[in-house]
This record gives structure tokens, C-alpha cells and sequence, in this order.
């Protein structure tokens, strides 16, 4: 037993020894070293930031820790083309790369990805060129070149493009396609898979999945079908019918039932009789659909016979594209605002609000002064001074008033310019007891008077319910306006007021008391435009990709503002590639009042390399139409070149006959910005 | 002078006692006081050898073993990483009672509304995605990593926007190489479904070589 006790003991010390030596920090052969951490200091006010070096404090998990940024520090910051150390926030977490205190890199991490995107939609073009067009559920359009093979694609294809945006060169590039149909292939692989292995709840998640992706794929291709022209009908019917007849068998041999697409509108009419119901959509033909005893009717959660239906009522119905007999018909009590723009609409939410009393008036307007008023916030307890200029609005008790001494220890909520400390608005009515202020977007709307009839998406993303009852009283810009004066995407005060509390009179909705709104701002936009399409009534459609690769879709037409060097061009002189660096659109509809735009930083080609001058350093490219293209390949700044998958190739990487998917170039210089080529050897161009 | 000596009869139970200690040391992480925010300070074998697949879809993918976590646990970004695109925030549960009729909404709200898609998918059928490796905030010596991970099958994958196609299982490899311009590196990993969902992350590594 001793012994044993012995070696136990020995083993022990044994083990512990390689931890110890673990936690020991063991110098590196490179003097480099990386760092993660959040910037907590930024100081450029020493000695030495006279030649150019800027302190960074970073709070590590080890505690602060400096390192110094200087001129030849690389800085990329997530959508900024060429930052500095002065576009790095505070707060943010950073990658360093550093080398003897000196920072050698810095990256300002994303938090979600800004250089590669997903776009999935039918296309709608494949050119000579290798230029794709793809066209989503929500009229987006992109059309750029693919590095992957396009002649897999056909017209009516639904693909989801993997996209890769060159913030330098503005460039959208397809760097993936993934066909839907292969999408099908995958997941009845994985269920074969799962039948051979039992593995039942596999089987279940999976058939689910089947069923869903073949219900948006063919919702999207019937959607793009009716709304093509007569040239492409047959086309696009093909490919539905065979996209259908793929699933059928799928979705026959695994279970999942049978192929359905959704259809979502205003219901048009109702036959009780032969249980008929046409659903309008918003910009494609009417369809009608049959409702059985097994359609699953649902009404907030609820089922609801089919006599409860009425005229105009909005409905999302999925149907079996055999029988058009609808499986499940889910009514919404009014119109819903688009995820995008409510995102959009939160950020201009009351930029500035507080709430608490009245502690300080000051009229002494001498030397021009405004008059001002000071508020101590009732949450933090700080004291806010405003200015109150001559078009704030001034409520008590719901009229408007003057500033006068009589306010003094009111109990207000104001809403101001967070930068000018301006007045907008201010209400001497406080809300009912402690309840936070609500701001947000009007979500969801419905003029009836109905427990739960309006919804607000609150500057935290939730969705909150409420009731407006007659007696709400509804202000814009402080004037009392109409019920029928309510839009979605109107912006919700701070000063709007609950009167009764949720469950006060059973009632799971707040009744609101006053709803203080006021018109969403034009949204502004810059980016470069990825895809034109046109629209209703004359107008295009235009998508814009930001330069964290977000799509903007906006409506351009006649009465808009297009200019471009100080020329006014129209919407005809809209192009691909043109960089939008100014513009103003409404974020509910996506019309616009003004673009600026400047041309295109780059030009594209693809083609055939058909000659390489080494000494020259340049290529000559051999386009399928018209005439060649030298580009040059300057040593001192040499351009992407990639294969495929593969980069970081060099210049005395390319070789005649070598497929050139898409070359950027600068068209003022030919320098080559860019370079995609086709995988070797490449018999599909 | 009398010498106390320790009882034989304990050393058993004092060794046992080392064991126990030593293996909750190690279950703990048993570094803490390897430098975290200077992580290249960590003595070179800690910094895992990035296994590199042949090809860039490995059936079954499993991370490298090559690959090891790292000595130095990673704490979880301060940024969330995980972007539910598609997942609607869900509505508040039914608050009304259903009208005798479903009268027609009147115009008062005459902006055409985006017209709703089709229902999402199952919450219990959701699409996944997560990334088995690298971990969140790694340092590396090699200038090539291969990122793993898994999704639902029928998704489709890119990683800094090249095609990661998952296999049966759902899972993805890609091998990625570090250029001195894109070093530290921030892996963008997004899967999307045809059903409309989509979900991405973001992982950050640097290579000191």
C-alpha cells in the first residue's frame, strides 16, 4: 500500500510539472505577436505623435496593454475603403498583429461579414460575357461576372450566388454558385442516408427542410414566371415544370408530401359556395385556391372557420400546385412593415428623449441667446440643457403653450437634436407610472378598433402590441391628426403615453393614450449599383450595394434627381458599376429624390489571354466580341490575380490561352486592377 | 530533540489528494497564467499545426488532429458572431379575441406593404450552423488554416465567399491561406437555405509566423 501511495505521488508531481511549465509564458523565436483585445484609448497628444505614432490601450483578457500605431501600420476597418487610426471606435474589438510594441496591422473585427454575401434568385440572364443576372423575392437585381462556370445556368434556375465585394475597385464578383436543384440532390442524399441509419428524428428535420425549400424555390419561379414577359414564358415554365417534377419524386419517395407554393395578398373574393378563395398579390395576377375541410385557417394563432374570411383580408395561402387546394391559410390583421426598412427606420428613431421635471428655465435672450430649459432625466438623474427655438413644439396637457415659469417642476418628456441640443417637441404629460418611454416604428396597423390593433418595433428590435381605442389620441409633430393619418413606418415618440396597463381590464394589449408620431426621414444611400430593372409606371429598380454588401433596392423615375459630374442625366443614364455617393430615398416605398452619382471606378473584360509581354508586363485579352484589350500589370502595385479557389498568383502565373472570367481595370490607364481566370484547363467558356 | 516525521500511513491518501488536484487543474484549463490578450507569448507547441485536407469537402469533417484547441481557452468575443438573419423576432402572443368577421383592413395605411414570403421554417427544423474550428480568437504559426464546421446539409456554405459545400452529415471544411494583407484575418462563414434563411459568423485568426 506504501509503495503504491509512492508512486501515486511521484505520478502526481509528474503531472503537475508540464502544467506548470504550460502557464510559463516561453519567449518566441518571433519577434512578432498577436493580440486581441477592445480599444479602450486612443491618444495622439505626446511627442512623438509628431511623427506620425498614436498610443492604442487595448483591454486584454491579461489587463490594459498599449502598442503603438504608426504610419506604416496597415488599418482595415469593416466598409471603409482607406481608414486610419482615427476611423477606429472606441469600444471595438480588434485583431493586432504587432511587432516590439509597434502595431504592424490592425483589424476592427466584424461582427457579421461585410466582404462576402449570399444572394439567392431566379436567373434572369446569362451573357456572353459571363455576366449573370440574378433576380430575388424582393425585386433585387445583381448582375456581375462569375469566377464559377455560368453556362451551368440556365433562365428560370433559382441559385443561391455567393458574392464577393472589392471595396477598392467597387467590384461585385460571383465567387459561388449553388443551384437549387443540387440543394435537392443534397438533402435527398442525407435522407437516404438517414433511412439507412433509422435515425428518425433525422429523417423528420429533414423531410420538413424538403418541404419548405420546395415550396419557396417554386413560390419564386411561378413568382417570376407570371411576371415575365411572353419571350422567356416558355423558358421559365420549363424549368418550373422540371424544377416541380424533381421535387414530386423527392418529396414522393421520402414522405414529405406533396409540392406547394404560397401565394400572398388581399383576398379579392370568396365563393362559400364552391369554398373558392382569390388571393391578389401586390404585382402579379390574381390566383385562386380551393379551401377543403382539411385547410388549416389561422387567425393569430388561432383557427377559424371559413365563414369568418372576408373581403380584403390580407393571407399568405399555401396550396398544392396539382389540386390548387390550400393547406393552410394564415390571415394577418393588417399590413406588416418590411424588416429591412424597419431596421433602417429605428436607427432615426429619437436620436434624443429624456423624461423627468422641469428644474431650470432660463429666458435671457440677451445677445440673440435662445431660451433654454433644463430637464433632469428620471432614470440617470442628468441634467439635460435645450435650447428652445421658435418652431419647438410646447404641449401641456395636449395643447400647445409658450414657455413660461409655470412649467417649472413639470414633469415632461422632451424630445431634442442630440447634436444642436435643440427643443422639437416637449409634453408636460407623463407616461402612467413607471413605464418606459415606447419609441420605435409603427410595425403593424389596423385603423379597426380591435384589442392588440397596432404594433411598434421598439429601438430593441422586439414587437410590442398595443390598443388604440377612440379615445387615443394621435399627434404628428405635435399636431393632433386623424386615425386614416397613420402610415407603417411611421416613427413612435418618446412621448407617446399608455393609459391603461397591460391586463388592467383584462386586456393583454396596453391601451394607448396619446401616440406621438412624426414622418420617417429620407434615408440616405451610397454604395455602387449592382443591378437595374424596371419597374412600375416608367420607373426602374434599382439595387445598390452598400460597402458592408448590403442590397438597397430604390425606385428611380423621371421626377428624380440624377446628376453626375454636375450634369443632370436622368434615370436613363443610370448604369452597372456607377458609384452612388449621394442620395436620398424613403425607406418605406424606396422612392427617390435625388441620386449623385459618379461613373464607374473600373471597366471589366473577360476573354482570352492571348498574348503575355513579360517585359512589358502586360496582356493582351481577346474578348469574344470586339477588339482586343492590353491591360498592364505594374510591378510596384501588382494586382489580384486569382484561379478559381486559388490566389495570390503572380504575373508569371499567366500564359497564353490562359480564360479570363472577369479582368478590372482602370479605363483612363488599362492597369490591371483585377484579374479572375477561369480553372485550367477551362472547356466550358 | 524529537523529529516528527510524516506518517507513512497518509502518503496514500496525500497522493490521491495530488491526483485529484492535478486533474481539476488541467479540467480548469490549468493556464491562467498563460498571457491571453498577448497569446503569441504561449510556448510554441500550444499553437495548434493545421491539419490541411486534400480536398475541400472531408466526409465525415472532423476538426483536425493536428489541430488541437489551444492551451489557452478562447473566451468568447465581446461582438456576437451569430447573425440570425431570417429568424423573425416572433409576435406577442394572441392579445385579441377574434372579431365576429374578419372585416377588410380599411386603406388607412395605403404604403404598399412588402408582401410577406412564405411561412418560416419550423423552428425545430431551423437551419444550424456553427463552426467547429478555429475557435474564436486564435493565434497561428502556420499561414494556412482549415476551418470546420456544420450546417444542414441542403445549406449552402461559403467561407470568405468560396463554396464550402456541407456533406450528408452537414458538415464543411475549407482550407484557407493567410496573405501578409489580409493577416489578421476575419473568417466570414455564412450558410443560407433555399427556404430564405440564413445565418453567418465571423471568426478572427492571426498568423505570426
Amino acid at each position: 500500500m506504501l509503495r503504491l501511495g509512492f508512486i501515486a505521488l511521484i505520478l502526481g508531481l509528474a503531472l503537475i510539472a508540464p502544467t506548470g511549465i504550460a502557464g510559463a509564458a516561453v519567449p518566441r523565436q518571433s519577434p512578432q505577436t498577436g493580440i486581441f483585445g477592445e480599444v479602450v484609448g486612443i491618444t495622439g497628444d505626446h511627442p512623438r505623435a509628431v511623427a506620425g505614432e498614436i498610443d492604442i490601450t487595448l483591454d486584454t483578457r491579461n489587463g490594459p496593454l498599449e502598442i503603438t500605431a504608426n504610419p506604416g501600420t496597415a488599418i482595415r476597418v469593416p466598409g471603409l475603403e482607406q481608414p486610419t487610426v482615427d476611423d477606429i471606435p472606441l469600444g471595438s474589438a480588434v485583431a493586432v498583429l504587432a511587432a516590439n510594441g509597434q502595431a504592424v496591422s490592425i483589424l476592427v473585427k466584424p461582427v457579421q461579414p461585410v466582404r462576402s454575401r449570399h444572394f439567392t434568385g431566379i436567373v434572369t440572364g446569362v451573357g456572353e460575357d459571363g455576366v449573370v443576372d440574378i433576380q430575388d423575392a424582393n425585386g433585387r437585381k445583381i448582375s456581375s461576372p462569375s469566377a464559377s462556370d455560368p453556362s451551368i445556368l440556365k433562365p428560370g434556375d433559382l441559385v443561391t450566388a455567393v458574392l464577393e465585394q472589392d471595396l477598392s475597385t467597387g467590384s461585385l464578383l460571383i465567387t459561388g454558385l449553388d443551384r437549387a436543384l443540387d440543394n435537392l440532390k443534397r438533402i435527398e442524399a442525407a435522407l437516404e442516408r438517414a433511412e439507412k441509419t433509422q435515425a428518425a428524428g433525422k429523417l423528420s428535420v429533414l423531410r420538413q427542410r424538403l418541404n419548405e425549400n420546395a415550396n419557396r424555390h417554386l413560390t419564386l419561379a411561378q413568382d417570376v414566371l407570371a411576371g415575365t414577359d411572353s419571350s422567356r414564358h416558355s423558358q421559365y415554365q420549363e424549368r418550373l415544370t422540371g424544377a416541380q417534377n424533381a421535387y414530386a419524386r423527392g418529396m414522393s419517395r421520402f414522405g414529405a408530401g406533396k409540392p406547394s407554393a404560397t401565394v400572398s395578398g388581399i383576398v379579392t373574393s370568396i365563393d362559400p359556395e364552391r369554398k373558392l378563395l382569390t388571393v391578389q398579390p401586390s404585382r402579379l395576377p390574381a390566383l385562386q385556391v380551393i379551401i377543403d375541410g382539411a385547410t388549416a385557417i389561422r387567425f393569430q394563432g388561432r383557427d377559424i372557420p371559413f365563414s369568418r374570411l372576408d373581403l380584403a383580408n390580407r393571407v399568405q395561402a399555401r396550396y398544392n400546385l396539382e389540386s390548387r387546394t390550400a393547406s393552410r391559410v394564415l390571415v394577418s390583421a393588417g399590413a406588416t412593415l418590411d424588416k429591412t426598412a424597419a431596421q433602417e427606420l429605428l436607427t432615426t428613431v429619437d436620436p434624443g428623449a429624456v423624461n423627468g421635471p422641469i428644474i431650470q428655465l432660463d429666458f435671457d435672450t440677451s445677445y440673440d441667446a435662445l431660451p433654454r430649459i433644463t430637464i433632469r432625466d428620471s432614470a440617470s438623474q442628468a441634467t439635460v440643457t435645450l435650447n428652445v427655438l421658435p418652431q419647438s413644439v410646447l404641449l401641456v396637457d395636449g395643447s400647445p403653450t409658450s414657455l413660461g415659469k409655470e412649467l417649472l417642476d413639470t414633469k415632461v418628456t422632451a424630445i431634442f437634436q442630440p447634436d444642436s441640443l435643440e427643443l422639437i417637441e416637449l409634453d408636460s404629460q407623463a407616461g402612467v407610472g413607471d413605464s418606459p418611454p415606447v419609441r420605435g416604428v409603427i410595425h403593424r396597423f389596423v385603423a379597426k378598433a380591435l384589442p392588440g390593433n397596432l404594433s411598434i418595433m421598439t429601438k430593441d428590435g422586439k414587437i410590442r402590441s398595443f390598443t388604440r381605442t377612440g379615445e387615443t389620441v394621435v399627434r404628428r409633430d405635435g399636431r393632433r391628426v386623424s386615425i386614416n393619418e397613420v402610415r407603417l413606418g411611421d416613427l413612435v415618440r418618446a412621448n407617446t403615453r399608455i393609459l391603461e396597463a397591460a391586463g388592467a381590464t383584462g386586456n393583454a394589449a396596453p391601451v394607448l393614450e396619446v401616440l406621438s408620431l412624426s414622418s420617417p426621414p429620407p434615408a440616405s444611400i451610397k454604395g455602387v449599383i449592382a443591378g437595374i430593372t424596371s419597374a412600375d409606371q416608367g420607373s426602374i429598380r434599382v439595387t445598390i450595394t452598400t460597402n458592408k454588401l448590403d442590397m438597397v433596392v430604390i425606385l428611380v423615375n423621371a421626377e428624380t434627381q440624377v446628376v453626375q459630374r454636375g450634369k443632370s442625366i436622368g434615370a436613363g443614364g443610370l448604369s452597372l458599376g456607377q458609384r452612388v455617393v449621394n442620395g436620398a430615398y424613403h425607406p418605406i416605398t424606396g422612392k427617390t429624390d435625388r441620386l449623385t452619382v459618379q461613373p464607374a471606378r473600373t471597366a471589366r473584360i473577360s476573354g482570352e489571354i492571348t498574348l503575355v509581354e513579360e517585359y512589358l508586363s502586360a496582356v493582351t485579352i481577346q474578348p469574344r466580341r470586339g477588339d482586343p484589350v492590353i491591360l498592364l500589370f505594374p510591378k510596384t502595385d501588382p494586382p489580384a490575380i486569382s484561379r478559381k479557389n486559388k490566389r495570390g498568383l503572380k504575373f508569371s502565373d499567366l500564359k497564353t490561352g490562359d480564360r479570363v472570367r472577369a479582368a478590372f481595370y482602370d479605363p483612363a490607364t488599362n492597369r490591371a486592377l483585377r484579374l479572375v481566370l477561369a480553372p485550367d484547363p477551362d472547356l466550358d467558356y | 530533540m524529537r523529529v516528527r516525521t510524516f506518517p507513512a500511513k497518509l502518503v496514500p491518501a496525500a497522493a490521491l489528494i495530488i491526483l485529484l488536484l492535478t486533474a481539476v487543474t488541467a479540467a480548469c484549463g490549468g493556464d491562467e497564467a498563460t498571457p491571453a490578450g498577448t497569446t503569441a507569448e504561449q510556448p510554441a507547441s500550444t499553437v495548434p499545426t493545421v491539419a490541411l485536407p486534400s480536398s475541400t469537402v472531408q466526409p465525415p469533417a472532423q476538426p483536425p488532429k493536428k489541430n488541437p484547441t489551444p492551451a489557452t481557452t478562447p473566451v468568447p468575443s465581446v461582438m456576437p458572431t451569430v447573425i440570425p438573419a431570417v429568424v423573425a423576432t416572433p409576435l406577442p402572443p394572441p392579445t385579441a379575441t377574434i372579431p365576429p368577421t374578419l372585416r377588410p383592413t380599411p386603406t388607412s395605411a395605403p404604403v404598399p406593404a412588402g408582401t410577406p414570403g412564405p411561412s418560416p421554417v419550423p423552428q425545430s427544423a431551423a437551419l444550424r450552423l456553427d463552426v467547429t474550428f478555429p475557435p474564436e480568437d486564435m493565434v497561428v504559426d502556420t499561414d494556412s488554416i482549415t476551418i470546420t464546421g456544420f450546417s444542414s446539409p441542403d445549406a449552402t456554405v461559403s467561407i470568405n465567399g468560396t463554396l464550402a459545400i456541407p456533406n450528408t452529415e452537414g458538415h464543411f471544411s475549407l482550407e484557407l491561406t493567410i496573405f501578409p494583407d489580409d493577416n489578421p484575418l476575419a473568417i466570414e462563414v455564412i450558410a443560407t437555405s433555399v427556404a430564405g434563411e440564413e445565418l453567418s459568423l465571423v471568426r478572427t485568426v492571426i498568423f505570426v509566423p
